[in-house]
């Protein structure tokens, strides 16, 4: 199940990969300048130092997954396009988020979504709290502690994780396998979601005091 | 609500189960206590980013399949994919959460960029032709395929110009890099990209186009559009009267000569339209080869470089060596893409007594280039220039732009004094390159008035943030009868002998070789004839 000591135990650990979230990464101006010239490899490599940020941008905008993926590879498609008329001298993320969220308004706009709950005013509730989160880096930095919280979880609490998430499962398979009962089941993963809200709001916080 | 009960409705909105009685009583919840609302907004984030997390591909998948899809659009506006593409059928929005593309097929599918609708629907289906495709200079050849557009198809590429004709009669000139999406019989939507629309007849009346930051409805006139990544859009009436509509819903009519920039919640008039920043048209295509001035520097030794052109050159065409009045080397036979060719090493020039196109007739500068990578600040200019530098619009020199404030150094540029048009593609590589400026018609749509630059490097049209040249007046008389000279090929034509040559310098420091000049725009198929080839794509009889 989960580690003792998920929050603010280890100096080291606690600093994580969530730091990084806006600086430029070495040898990234080089490789903007060879992607300018049409050097596709060297923009791929900007692609895999930036995909994280830009899909989990999209990721908690968008209700579907594959839909969320579509338009953060779109970005990309766009940044290179685009590549041109960016200023060397500022950070690639910013840029790129205004291109997805470009592309987000536009999806937004075109396929109106069903909202949360079927319910326009919860929608706007949820997107509202994510205005009030920290830039539009959050969602970026919410996936680096993701990661370093996920790794933590283990025993009953990752299988059921990875049976809702990894293999898809509804609850209704989930009951079939396990024998526990619906409203059980949907507050267990209630229960690991929260856990691991805690994990990573202590991290941002520890981060977000310069320790 | 009991504390549990609450824990409940947070526990299935997590989870994405929530009912719309569940969800007013949240939404009643959450109104009143903000931590409530911090919760649920975690919950629902974790639960996407869980997806996320366990859907994404471990490794390097997603940068690879994106860079696939860079790949093979290029194909596609190549040409070698495009027929395809045309029948390709979109199926990526029919699946549901799954884990990207399953590899290079699926890209394949998802790279349709051409003419493919998201909604799957194509003129083969039976659905009405709401639009067609009348003319291109992307590369792709469209002369074998279905060209019949329908609601919901999307037409996207990066480099180029595709010309697009409504049922209504309306003309919309894409300029690429661009991704428009056809809508309905009389309307459109701009994801981003830039596009000059003009309404034939009244068929055409209430022409829409929508973008991420508003709406513009077309009343019987011309206009161009810009839509930028970021959404923000900008409307410059060319002619007529244009209704602008934010995305908030506030209403602005423009006159001729009126813009706008819109952003969604807000507007703001521009001091006025900048006719300079669209294509209307695309380039005339001309039935056969016209007149031209060719020197291709095939001759073994000697200084003269003789004209093979016809028609043009009236015998006078032949340039002759000529070195710096302070002395320099003279210019060096090497070898070049096709045979011999000449290289000048900044202090000395070929002089010919042609006289160069004058006035605003259209015309066309093909030829094939090698700068240093060592190039300087002070070596661009000029390539080929003729014209006279003492009045605005009087000049014609294409060179190599080394004026950082009027672009990026190193790029093809073209010059009429005090304007330009510069490209995208640095040169300065040490390798050959194959350059076209091609001149023609206006925003106003008369043929004698040729102000449209399109720049060509390798064969591939340029991103250029300006379009056309004004007052385009190449003065023939003054450079003949004042200035006493012809066509200059590697000598900067503000420079005088005896006078300071300005920042620019004197003279153009590189490699060059068969230089075509032609009175007649060229399309996409002759520069790359001339590139691959080196001849006229059309009838040389």
């Amino acid at each position: 199940m989960w580690q003792n000591g998920c929050v603010g135990t280890n100096t080291q650990e606690m600093k994580g990969s969530g730091e990084n979230k806006q600086e430029n990464f070495p040898g990234r101006d080089e490789m903007v300048v060879q992607a300018k010239k049409g050097d596709l490899a060297a923009f791929e490599q900007l692609v895999r130092q930036e995909q994280d940020g830009i899909r989990a941008f999209l990721a908690v905008r968008m209700a579907r997954t594959d839909e969320a993926e579509d338009l953060a590879q779109e970005t990309f498609i766009v940044a290179y396009r685009e590549l041109g008329q960016f200023d060397s001298g500022r950070p690639l993320r910013p840029w790129l988020i205004g291109i997805a969220h470009n592309l987000l308004r536009n999806h937004l706009r075109k396929f109106r979504p069903e909202p949360i709950g079927g319910d326009e005013e919860l929608q706007k509730m949820f997107d509202g709290y994510l205005s009030l989160q920290r830039g539009d880096g959050h969602a970026a930095e919410v996936f680096v502690y993701l990661d370093e919280c996920l790794a933590k979880l283990e025993g009953k609490a990752r299988e059921v994780i990875e049976a809702r998430y990894l293999k898809g499962e509804t609850i209704m398979e989930m009951r079939k396998k396990s024998g526990k009962g619906h409203s059980a089941l949907t507050m267990y993963l209630h229960r690991i979601r929260e856990t691991l809200g805690s994990c990573i709001e202590g991290k941002m916080k520890y981060a977000g005091e310069g320790n | 609500m009991s504390e549990e009960e609450i824990e409940k409705l947070l526990a299935e909105a997590g989870d994405g189960q929530l009912d719309e009685a569940k969800a007013a009583q949240l939404k009643d919840l959450l109104g009143r206590d903000d931590e409530l609302t911090r919760r649920f907004g975690l919950v629902v984030t974790l639960d996407r980013l869980l997806a996320l997390y366990f859907s994404r591909d471990e490794g390097q998948k997603f940068s690879q399949d994106t860079v696939q899809r860079i790949r093979l659009q290029q194909e596609v506006e190549s040409g070698e994919l495009f027929a395809s593409a045309v029948v390709e059928r979109l199926e990526r929005r029919k699946r549901k959460r799954r884990v990207w593309f399953g590899g290079i097929t699926a890209a394949a599918a998802a790279l349709v960029l051409a003419f493919i609708g998201w909604n799957e629907k194509n003129a083969d289906e039976g659905f009405p032709v709401v639009a067609t495709i009348v003319g291109s200079e992307t590369g792709a050849d469209i002369a074998g395929i279905t060209r019949g557009l329908v609601a919901g198809n999307r037409v996207v590429f990066d480099e180029g110009l595709l010309e697009v004709e409504f049922v209504t009669g309306v003309t919309v000139v894409l300029n690429g890099p661009i991704d428009f999406e056809i809508t309905g019989t009389n309307s459109g939507y701009l994801h981003h990209g830039r596009l000059v629309a003009e309404i034939g007849d009244e068929r055409g009346e209430g022409f829409t186009i929508d973008g991420a930051s508003g709406r513009l409805i077309d009343l019987g006139t011309k206009f161009g559009v810009a839509v930028e990544p970021s959404g923000e859009m900008e409307v410059h009436v060319l002619e007529g009267v244009v209704d602008a509509e934010t995305a908030s819903g506030s209403k602005t009519r423009l006159k001729k000569n009126e813009a706008m920039r819109l952003t969604g919640k807000s507007s703001r008039l521009l001091p006025k339209a900048d006719k300079g920043a669209f294509v209307t048209k695309l380039p005339p295509k001309a039935d056969s080869v016209q007149n031209y001035v060719r020197w291709s520097f095939d001759e073994e030794e000697g200084e003269i470089c003789h004209d093979t052109g016809k028609g043009l050159g009236d015998g006078k065409a032949a340039a002759r060596f000529q070195v710096d009045v302070e002395g320099g080397e003279e210019p060096k036979r090497i070898e070049g893409p096709f045979s011999g060719a000449i290289h000048l090493g900044g202090r000395a020039y070929l002089a010919s007594r042609f006289e160069g196109i004058g006035k605003t007739q259209s015309r066309s500068v093909a030829f094939w280039v090698r700068v240093p990578k060592d190039f300087g600040a002070n070596e661009g200019f000029g390539v080929v220039s003729w014209g006279s530098y003492r009045t605005t619009g009087t000049a014609w020199q294409v060179a190599i732009n080394s004026l950082e404030e009027e672009g990026l150094p190193g790029r093809l540029r073209i010059g009429t004094n005090p304007k330009e048009v510069v490209g995208h593609t640095d040169l300065r590589d040490g390798k050959w390159h194959h350059c076209a400026v091609v001149l023609y018609g206006d925003a106003e749509g008369r043929a004698s008035a040729g102000t449209h630059v399109l720049l060509y490097v390798d064969g591939r049209l340029e991103s250029t943030a300006r379009k056309s040249v004004l007052a385009v007046n190449t003065d023939l008389d003054r450079q003949l009868n004042r200035d006493d000279h012809g066509a200059w090929i590697g000598r900067n034509l503000a420079y005088r002998d005896g006078m300071s040559p300005g920042r620019a310098g004197k003279y153009f420091r590189g490699s060059l070789d068969e230089l075509v000049i032609c009175d007649w725009a060229l399309g996409h198929d002759d520069v790359n004839a001339l590139m691959k080839l080196n001849h006229f794509a059309g009838n040389d009889d």
